[in-house]
């Protein structure tokens, strides 16, 4: 198993990093184009959940076996809290992008099969 | 208006003032190029439905200039808001009030 850390502020400005650390790990496992979009645009949420909940960090462990990726999310508030203006939450947003979402207090889990 | 660079979180403020600029400046009809913006996140959206929400209590309209396949048309479909807004893929296209 691999696995990659980040551990960022929760701060707004941290969605370039998030992304970045998405799309390298997405690149590095072989997803293509579009999954890594999705990927980017997921931890962009997770991201601006922890900034609407006041928390202090996000922190994001990405794990891979030779079957699936998994990201787990800790710090990320609550998920199905709407984001402002929107009726739709970000579970249901991410849950869009991913079958495989789970929130445990203020983590979340999402990850899909390798090559899906 | 032309908007460049990911529409997200940290940037979504500015597309709002920047609307609400135009609009106190007299425009009631507006379009937002976004085929530059390879980004954007619930954030952005968020800020483009309340744009849409001020100008047509203005009696005005918003209008989206991005091609198929972009970022905030995926957005779009993904939240089911692709019927909300009115979008056109190329400014050529804009109507003439835009």
């Amino acid at each position: 198993m691999t696995q990659l850390e980040l551990e960022v502020p929760a701060a707004e400005a941290q969605g370039l990093v998030v992304r970045a650390f998405a799309g390298e790990v997405g690149a590095g496992i072989g997803l293509d184009e579009e999954r890594i979009a999705d990927l980017r645009l997921a931890v962009t949420e997770l991201l601006a959940s922890a900034v609407d909940a006041g928390s202090d960090r996000l922190r994001l462990t990405f794990a891979t076996d030779e079957q699936r990726w998994v990201l787990v999310a800790s710090g990320v508030g609550d998920l199905d809290v709407p984001p402002p203006e929107l009726e739709l939450s970000r579970r249901d947003l991410l849950s869009g992008l991913f079958d495989d979402i789970v929130q445990e207090g203020s983590s979340a889990r999402l990850g899909a099969a390798l090559g899906s | 208006m032309v908007v460049a660079g990911e529409l997200d979180l940290a940037t979504a403020a500015e597309l709002r003032a920047a609307v609400l600029r135009e609009s106190d400046g007299g425009a009631r009809s507006i379009a937002i190029d976004l085929n530059a913006v390879p980004f954007v996140d619930s954030s952005g959206l968020g800020t483009i439905v309340a744009c849409l929400k001020h100008l047509r209590e203005l009696g005005g309209e918003l209008v989206l200039v991005s091609l198929e396949g972009s970022a905030i048309r995926k957005l779009l479909g993904l939240t089911g808001l692709d019927g909300a807004v009115r979008q056109v893929a190329t400014a050529a296209e804009l109507p003439a009030s835009a």
